[in-house]
């Protein structure tokens, strides 16, 4: 049997290094020895039950249950004494209400599963309301929303690296299915859709994926990029602002944005010179070294 | 087997069915090494024989509608192989049956888990005895066999020598508790094997026992991991619940709990304390604490908030999570670790023969995270730590390479890998 150098405690035979302080025990196997009986076996012999929760979670989770139990059992009995009280949202409420407490509880800490339960526990809410009253529109937004939400703000975080492609893919066409579906909402037709967001939308994406691709190419400043940010705003609030004044049949080119065009410009005009400046001085230079 | 009828909880039990949860398994595992071999179909009849003499053990727990209760099993009893690590969750129906203990064996090995709402370290402490005797017998070894009377030994104790009184719902600020650091849901052990006449050596030049000793060095290491990882103005008082076994003070043998937890400790909040003065703070506090009149006291007190009438008529699907929530405001936070030592084992002349030695371990809780156990036999003393820290073993050294210090010799093993 070892002695460990650095605490002084006898260790039992077959331990190769010190439980306290981890040094391992150099020396002949004879030092060492053989474990004969080890505390206890390495390997399991039987199905192990862990519960899963602690006191804490296990008691705000058996508190929840209850309290939604009693409210269901409160709405149900109110329903059979007032024929004309419709308890479907108030149920499904109290459901979802129960189930945002509960899903940080039982859930590993994950933002994707997380943010994923709580995006269908909203749908389901928003769904039982877009049922029940047909007429509040706004339920229909705000379904399109949450699952603009949901691409936008979630997909980004799942794993795996070798389909980034695909994500960004999905990600640029959910925005524009976004804008198409919240026209068919409003007029059940694609009018503005298409005469409107539909520029704006495929200008801003040729734009913007010209600018990431540049910038992944080489060294681009920040300013840079801030610059090209604005100035892409710019060029589609004044593309917005012509296509709405095409799409309500008046005349002229633009109208009340001259001022960002004029703002637009000389961003344009400043990143051209920055650029062809920059490329001259580098000419030059290299020609005199 | 003898069929005993519903039985409630005792005072103490009440707090552990409801609180059971991950990190919180309230079990404790009493095991002797012998020096034959065990056999499991051998050890099974001496289990079943056993419990002939111990009704009470036979019972599952089930949940009432204020109340949890014990009610008769009728399944069948079996002996397990060891696994890899002590004081395992107990699930009321799925684990062993619907029993609250279970018996593991191993090459020499005999070892009892029980869940501790059935009984406290005494209780089953006789169980075990019980047990490998009966083992002796089939293996052949001229031993005659105690009698037990199942009713006398299934008395709720507290419920006997309640006095209702106007205690004091004093609350006491809350202890140090070691930093968080990731878990481990198998229990990670430490054993330390101990020459009695050397820590009995130490203690005496303290003028303390043993018990005090050990509690001691635990809050000198406390101490001194307070001091590594807070500043000043954050430290808190440091304590270590030591159960008492009220049987030595009060006239009943019951096999259900019956014991009290005596909070002792010191304030670092008032200066850095030497070895000294935290014997001697020790001694005086559990040696004060250790009358009837004080323990009635705490009694009452439990026995009390029992009786209020908003307790007494909540159902337990109210009661289950609330007591979740809030028994740890007069349990776990108000000390830092759990010290429990059983002492010597009583043996006779020739069970000792077969005895080489006996371990007992406590389950840790999620607040308090380590607790420490002993118990003695023939010339060494185990003391074992139970650890629900996946790797942190700051305490255990602290307190092992103190005693090495004092020229103890400790010689430990583990479960960690």
């Amino acid at each position: 049997m070892a002695y460990c150098v650095s605490c002084g405690v006898k260790l039992a035979s077959g331990l190769e290094k010190c439980p306290l302080c981890n040094t391992v025990v150099y020396g002949p196997p004879e030092l060492i020895g053989n474990s004969q009986e080890p505390l206890f076996p390495l390997s399991q012999q039987e199905e192990i039950i862990h519960p899963s929760l602690d006191k804490t979670r296990k008691a705000i989770l058996e508190l929840v249950i209850t309290f939604v139990a009693l409210a269901l059992v409160t709405l149900v009995i109110t329903a059979f004494a007032l024929p004309t009280f419709n308890p479907l949202i108030a149920i499904v409420a109290t459901l979802v209400g129960g189930a945002f407490i509960v899903v940080p509880l039982v859930c590993k800490p994950s933002y994707v599963k997380i943010s994923s339960w709580y995006v269908v526990l909203t749908t389901i809410l928003v769904l039982s309301i877009a049922i029940r009253i047909p007429e509040y529109k706004w339920a229909y937004y705000t379904l399109a929303s949450l699952v603009l939400y949901w691409i936008l703000a979630v997909l980004p975080a799942l794993k795996g690296k070798k389909y980034v492609g695909v994500k960004i893919a999905i990600m640029i066409l959910s925005v524009g299915l976004f804008l198409l579906v919240t026209n068919l909402i409003e007029t059940h037709t694609l009018s503005w859709s298409i005469a409107v967001a539909l520029p704006i939308y495929l200008f801003t994406m040729i734009f913007v994926s010209l600018l990431v691709w540049r910038v992944s190419k080489g060294k681009v400043g920040v300013t840079s990029i801030v610059f090209s940010l604005i100035t892409i705003a710019s060029w589609a609030v004044v593309i917005g602002d012509h296509c709405a004044l095409k799409y309500r049949g008046k005349e002229g080119l633009i109208s009340w944005s001259l001022s960002v065009a004029i703002v637009g410009s000389c961003l344009l005009l400043f990143l051209l010179l920055r650029f062809s400046l920059l490329r001259v001085r580098n000419y030059f230079h290299n020609r005199i070294v | 087997m003898a069929h005993n009828p519903l039985i409630p909880l005792d005072n103490s039990a009440i707090i552990y069915p409801p609180t059971a949860a991950r990190y919180n398994s309230h079990t404790f595992r009493l095991s002797v090494e012998l020096t034959i071999e065990v056999v499991a179909e051998r050890l099974l009849t001496a289990l079943e024989q056993t419990l002939e003499l111990f009704p009470y053990f036979t019972v599952a727990l089930h949940p009432g509608f204020f109340w949890y209760y014990f009610a008769p099993n009728t399944k069948e009893v079996n002996v397990y192989p060891e696994v890899a690590g002590p004081c395992r969750f107990f699930h009321p129906k799925k684990n062993a049956n619907g029993y609250l203990f279970k018996v593991h064996y191993t090459k020499n090995r005999i070892a009892l888990e029980v869940f501790h709402a059935l009984s406290d370290g005494s209780g089953g402490l006789r169980f075990l005895q019980a047990l490998v005797k009966e083992y002796l017998i089939l293996s052949g070894v001229d031993l005659t066999r105690d009698a037990t009377t199942g009713s006398i030994t299934q008395e709720d104790a507290f419920e006997k020598f309640y006095t209702p009184l106007k205690s004091v719902f004093a609350l006491d600020p809350p202890a140090f508790h070691m930093k968080r650091s990731p878990y481990s849901d198998e229990v990670q052990a430490i054993s330390a094997r101990i020459p009695i006449s050397d820590i009995k050596k130490v203690a005496s030049t303290y003028k303390v026992t043993i018990t005090e000793y050990i509690v001691s060095e635990l809050i000198y290491a406390l101490q001194k991991i307070q001091e590594r990882e807070r500043s000043k103005r954050r430290y808190k008082p440091i304590k270590v619940s030591v159960p008492v076994n009220l049987r030595r003070l009060y006239p009943s043998d019951t096999l259900r709990n019956f014991t009290l937890f005596m909070v002792v400790g010191i304030d670092p909040r008032l200066g850095h304390y030497t070895m000294e003065e935290i014997t001697t703070q020790v001694m005086h506090q559990l040696r004060s604490q250790l009358n009837q009149k004080y323990i009635n006291r705490y009694i009452a007190r439990n026995r009390s908030g029992r009786s209020h009438v908003l307790i007494r008529y909540a159902p337990n699907w109210i009661k289950k999570p609330l007591m979740k929530l809030f028994s740890d405001i007069y349990g776990d936070n108000l000390y830092s670790t759990t010290m429990s030592n059983l002492g010597q084992l009583e043996l006779d002349e020739i069970t000792s023969e077969y005895v080489q030695s006996a371990d007992f371990y406590l389950s840790p809780s999620k607040t308090n995270k380590v607790s420490c156990a002993a118990v003695s036999v023939g010339e060494y003393m185990k003391l074992n730590f139970s650890s629900i820290y996946k790797e942190k073993v700051d305490l255990e050294r602290e307190v092992l390479t103190s005693l090495v210090d004092k020229q103890i010799r400790v010689e430990i093993s583990t479960n960690r890998r």
